[in-house]
């Protein structure tokens, strides 16, 4: 009889009784990129979970850059590229370029994330861009900013779009040595980190043969930079016959994409790594590969998996909440949003980020941000707390100046102290007491080592 | 200080009562070990050249080191004309080189493989060799490892012993103005973190402890490079920090374009920053008592790629120097002719782990069950 009740309850609960409680609604407010979307924390007992989670992933949709973007000097790039010009003042053209346009880059993001109210989005172009992982050492700045507005287009669309467009872009291609492989001097760089990173997964499912033909399938690409895209050089390609996963003949770029699309590796690997960018501990392989088959099924659509995901009741088990580390991003993110601190002023916030190990632009290699644990080191710690502490005494300063609205920091604490956006109580001795200064009080509560936690 | 009585409070370490001036005479229980991380997997034939080989350079047609520029160490082997420093130590007895290093069934990916050298096992998610072996066998050290730069796989498992510092300056300062925590927790997450924090209080109390603060604020500043974090690795050991393990790294190894001059940069880099490093050493009477060695995810390819270049292979060479290595070199000729372009692993480098572990550490309990060279 327990087992038949216990088995009515599984069924049930997450359909019909589900409403959210507080913790609830936290929990997926947290672990969503702590979205400006006030009504989960504000209405929650309004919402089931599934609605809760399908008006998040709504709010999570593409929406344009609320900061102008980058513009960029074309003649001085055409310059660059210009074999007319003498290789000397060429590559002065390129130094100085590089130099100029990768901090325009960088502030630009920066400053986009504190701007945007679309805190899911930016979440998600965090994630596509550690999975696609370049550094613009070796690539040209606006081909990285292209990369990056193809992560916010597909950011929860399809997958398979993502990976089309960020293999035409030509980050990537300069990024892993892709425009030097031709049919004479292959080069198999962007070939292995295809399978490794971007798809399967590294694992006995491809050969050393497998990446050697996949990089014949990738040569003789080269940059446009009028298109911002890859043109193919049919000159430098390796047409010869190849076979790669069970096709034979002449293989190129997309055809190449579509057999990796094909392989069910593909959509396992990428469904993991989605559910560990959401829940803190690993799936079963049963609920895997049922995630796997419907994110295969489906199109490699990002939201229905990501909404699978969000559903499942390991996401909601107690025992996976509270225990997912910030990465750097997410306490500047939250903290902005528990404050609600409209200044979207930087703040020499590029140059924390970075000693807080997550310099954008700048992933440390071509794996992206291991994340998870690895936020934390003694030497990430201190640099953490200096990163919040600096950014909390800029936000003390700034509300101190408005004095339109002398209540503003008050209220800021208010808010960040608030049970609505904690999930440990702070301590009473600190908290309503009127004789704590304010910016105590802020720092009690963001400086909390607790606060590291989502 | 607040986190001192935390600190009594919650370990039952005994902290050192303020005896400034250990001896700094020789101790024959001190034993230091240095690892360099060399990121990227180095090119093993261009770092200790079969310049013999006919092989070699038909193979290197754009990357060969000119046979006039080896730096010959016998009839068939020479050093790259950058590690001039290592010819010296070899020269002295007090560098070993160990050919064809890897192991059976090479992982071609930089993540995975550096996995398999620094946990050895091909398990996913084993912990790292040397917490194993410190677990093993009852550390009382301060703490296991210091890693200045590079992965910090070796130490990890479940109750690490080891810290990330990027610069001791900056770390002993910055600590100060870390909360002791207030709660405590048994979610593995949070315990990571806590355990982490009381870990920094712990090491950066000693330091204050036995290390005159002018000579902390003498440490260079800000962002350090290999031969800056050997210095400061040699300055835990002069001031007896009883760290036994400095974990250091130097990036740029994964030369798959225009190798030539930027893998002599980084030879380049790292035969300074060890001449540096021993001459450090020998003045402080250290460098009997400790072992450097090098290590590198893998070798590359023989034969060279069309962006002169060389792509992800297999076995490469390892240095290990000291004052108690015996010198020499360990293995044979890298086979140039076949195994699929690749230079095959000869010896696994659970063997050259072994002899750390017997005749380095020499620890009761072994757990790496693979023979030990004889550099020892």
């Amino acid at each position: 009889m327990k087992i038949f009740i216990s088995y009515i309850f599984i069924f049930f609960i997450p359909t019909f009784t589900h409403a959210l409680v507080i913790e609830d609604a936290r929990h997926l407010w947290s672990r969503t990129g702590f979205s400006n979307s006030e009504f989960i924390l504000n209405d929650y007992s309004n919402y089931s979970r599934n609605e809760a989670v399908a008006l998040m992933l709504n709010s999570g949709s593409y929406t344009e850059p609320v900061t102008t973007l980058l513009a960029f000097d074309d003649d001085l790039y055409f310059q660059a590229k210009n074999k007319n010009i003498p290789f000397k003042d060429r590559r002065e053209i390129k130094r100085s370029l590089k130099k100029s346009d990768r901090k325009k880059m960088i502030e630009w993001w920066h400053r986009e994330i504190l701007s945007s109210d679309n805190a899911l989005q930016e979440k998600m172009v965090v994630f596509w861009h550690s999975h696609f992982a370049a550094q613009p050492g070796k690539v040209l700045i606006p081909y990285m900013v292209e990369q990056n507005q193809i992560f916010r287009k597909n950011a929860l669309g399809s997958f398979k779009d993502l990976l089309y467009e960020v293999m035409h872009n030509p980050t990537i291609h300069q990024f892993l040595d892709n425009t030097k492989n031709t049919a004479k001097k292959p080069n198999e760089n962007l070939a292995r980190e295809l399978l490794e990173l971007y798809t399967m997964g590294e694992g006995d499912h491809y050969s050393e043969d497998d990446i050697k033909n996949l990089a014949k399938a990738l040569s003789g690409i080269s940059d446009d930079y009028n298109t911002k895209k890859t043109k193919v050089n049919y000159k430098r390609k390796d047409n010869s016959f190849i076979t790669l996963f069970g096709y034979t003949g002449t293989i190129g770029m997309d055809k190449a994409i579509e057999l990796i699309l094909d392989h069910p590796n593909t959509s396992k690997f990428i469904a993991l790594k989605l559910w560990r960018e959401f829940v803190s501990s690993d799936p079963s392989s049963d609920k895997l590969n049922q995630l796997s088959r419907l994110f295969h099924k489906s199109n490699y659509d990002i939201k229905i998996l990501v909404s699978e995901i969000l559903n499942s009741t390991e996401f909601w088990n107690e025992k996976n909440r509270n225990n997912m580390i910030k990465s750097p991003f997410d306490l500047i993110v939250s903290s902005k949003i528990i404050i609600d601190f409209p200044s979207s002023d930087l703040l020499n916030l590029p140059a924390k980020m970075q000693k807080s190990g997550q310099k954008l632009f700048e992933p440390p290699d071509v794996n992206g941000w291991l994340g998870g644990r690895r936020w934390i080191n003694s030497d990430l710690i201190i640099a953490r707390q200096i990163l919040l502490g600096q950014y909390l005494k800029k936000v003390v300063k700034f509300y101190k100046k408005v004095e339109s609205n002398p209540n503003a920091l008050e209220k800021a604490v208010d808010r960040a102290e608030s049970e609505k956006y904690q999930y440990f109580s702070i301590g009473s001795s600190i908290k309503n007491n009127p004789n704590k200064r304010l910016d105590k009080r802020i720092k009690a509560v963001l400086l909390d080592h607790r606060f590291n936690f989502k | 200080m607040q986190r001192r009585g935390f600190l009594r409070l919650l370990s039952a370490i005994p902290l050192l009562t303020a005896t400034k001036a250990f001896s700094l005479e020789h101790n024959p229980k001190r034993k230091y070990l240095v690892l360099i991380e060399l990121k990227g997997g180095n090119d093993g034939l261009n770092t200790v050249i079969p310049y013999n080989d006919n092989l070699y350079y038909e193979n290197r047609p754009t990357l060969q080191i000119p046979l006039n520029q080896v730096l010959k160490i016998n009839s068939e082997l020479g050093l790259n004309p950058a590690l001039d420093h290592l010819q010296k130590l070899y020269k002295d007895n007090d560098l070993s080189i160990i050919q064809n290093v890897g192991y059976n069934n090479p992982n071609k990916s930089h993540f995975t493989s550096l996995d398999i050298w620094e946990t050895a096992s091909e398990i996913k998610g084993a912990n790292g060799w040397l917490y194993e072996l410190f677990k093993h066998n009852q550390s009382d050290h301060l703490i296991d490892a210091m890693v200045f730069s590079g992965s910090t796989r070796l130490f990890e498992g479940e109750n690490p012993n080891f810290l990330k510092v990027k610069n001791i300056r900056q770390f002993v300062k910055q600590s100060r103005k870390l909360k002791t925590p207030d709660y405590l927790s048994s979610d593995p997450a949070q315990v990571h973190l806590l355990n982490s924090i009381n870990k920094i209080h712990k090491v950066a109390s000693r330091l204050e402890d036995e290390v005159e603060l002018s000579e902390i604020q003498s440490i260079k500043k800000g962002k350090i490079n290999l031969s800056d974090q050997l210095m400061q690795t040699s300055f835990l050991m002069k001031n007896n920090v009883d760290i036994p393990i400095l974990k250091v790294a130097i990036k740029g190894f994964d030369t798959h374009s225009n190798q030539k001059n930027e893998h002599k940069s980084k030879l380049t880099e790292l035969n300074d920053a060890l001449a540096k490093f021993t001459q450090e050493l020998k003045s402080n009477n250290l460098w009997n008592d400790t072992l450097i060695m090098t290590y590198s995810e893998f070798g590359r390819r023989i034969l060279e790629n069309g962006s002169h270049g060389t792509d992800h292979g297999e076995a490469s060479c390892m240095f290990c120097m000291g004052g108690k290595v015996k010198g020499g070199i360990y293995g044979k000729l890298p086979d140039l002719l076949n195994n699929n372009g690749n230079v095959a692993s000869k010896i696994d480098f659970k063997e050259v782990y072994a002899t750390l572990q017997n005749e380095w550490f020499k620890v009761d309990k072994k757990i790496i069950k693979n023979t030990p060279l004889n550099f020892l």
